[in-house]
């Protein structure tokens, strides 16, 4: 019982945060239109580069745009090893910056010296 | 029961990593697999949160109380994380072209749906960069249990040297 009330919590977050989400939609209040999203570029299935443009239909952009991705393809290795990379980056950075705020704590706390700005 | 704990939730959060990192590159997948993925991500996030419940409690409960400014720090990056997770699934499922319509569910296409679920993907990646980073020493320390590192201590390497130059 405990475990299915917290299942429902969790998802009635969630469905909260959709709400949230669909009402600024609504209010155009992200920082997206239709006609922005529309204009989106797309990689063609020959690899040119395109754009959907409102005047065209979506059969057509379906037909030359959207299929290469339809299908498991090894091209898109470079995409996870992209992802692993951009986490990794991002992993890091936070984690050498930790070491150094840790480190020079330490330093000063070793040192004895009174921490904070104004306590010289 | 700690340690098991802690191997359940290693185990749990490497597979979910492993999904999400295949679930951002639907050309690799292939796009049924890209969306039935992520609607397995979804239950699986739901699972983590179900494991670390007691601890979403207590730190919501003292967050504006006495609790450590890392730990603040990490509640909201984690609250920030759901919802750039939640905003991506619910988008995916409104634009899915897969699984949805397998369950007799057809939705109108809509670009702006596909564009903020780009959006809110590319913010999910950066999100968990700074969640792996604020779990790194655990992450390392779980590795560290599976693969043991031999580590030399100062003085057995100085005594080691000390033998080989005396020899």
């Amino acid at each position: 019982m405990k475990l299915i009330g917290r299942i429902l919590i969790i998802l009635g977050v969630a469905w909260l945060i959709v709400m949230g989400m669909n009402w600024l939609r609504a209010q155009n209040l992200l920082p997206i239109n239709p006609d922005m999203a529309r204009s989106e570029r797309f990689v063609n299935r020959e690899g040119r580069e395109g754009f959907f443009r409102p005047e065209r239909g979506f059969n057509e952009f379906r037909e030359r745009g959207e299929r290469h991705f339809e299908e498991p393809s090894l091209d898109g290795v470079g995409d996870v090893l992209g992802t692993l990379i951009k986490i990794g980056i991002i992993t890091g950075i936070v984690v050498v910056i930790d070491r150094i705020l840790r480190f020079t704590s330490q330093r000063v706390r070793r040192s004895g010296l009174p921490m904070g700005h104004n306590s010289y | 029961m700690k340690m098991k704990q802690n191997w359940i939730n290693f185990l749990i959060d490497g597979a979910m990593f492993l999904a999400f990192l295949i679930a951002t590159a639907p050309r690799l997948s292939g796009l049924a697999i890209h969306e039935w993925l992520s609607l397995s991500l979804a239950a699986a996030i739901i699972t983590h949160l179900l494991l670390h419940w007691t601890w979403i409690i207590s730190i919501g409960k003292r967050f504006f109380a006495k609790t450590t400014w890392r730990s603040r720090l990490n509640y909201l990056l984690n609250a920030l994380l759901f919802v750039s997770f939640t905003v991506t699934i619910a988008t995916g499922i409104l634009i899915s072209r897969e699984a949805l319509p397998l369950l007799g569910l057809t939705m109108a296409r809509d670009r702006t749906l596909e564009f903020l679920h780009h959006q809110a993907s590319d913010v999910t990646v950066l999100l968990l960069g700074l969640h792996v980073a604020i779990h790194w020493s655990w992450i390392v320390g779980m590795l560290r249990r599976i693969i043991p590192v031999r580590r030399v201590s100062r003085s057995v390497a100085i005594s080691r040297q000390m033998e080989g130059a005396n020899q």
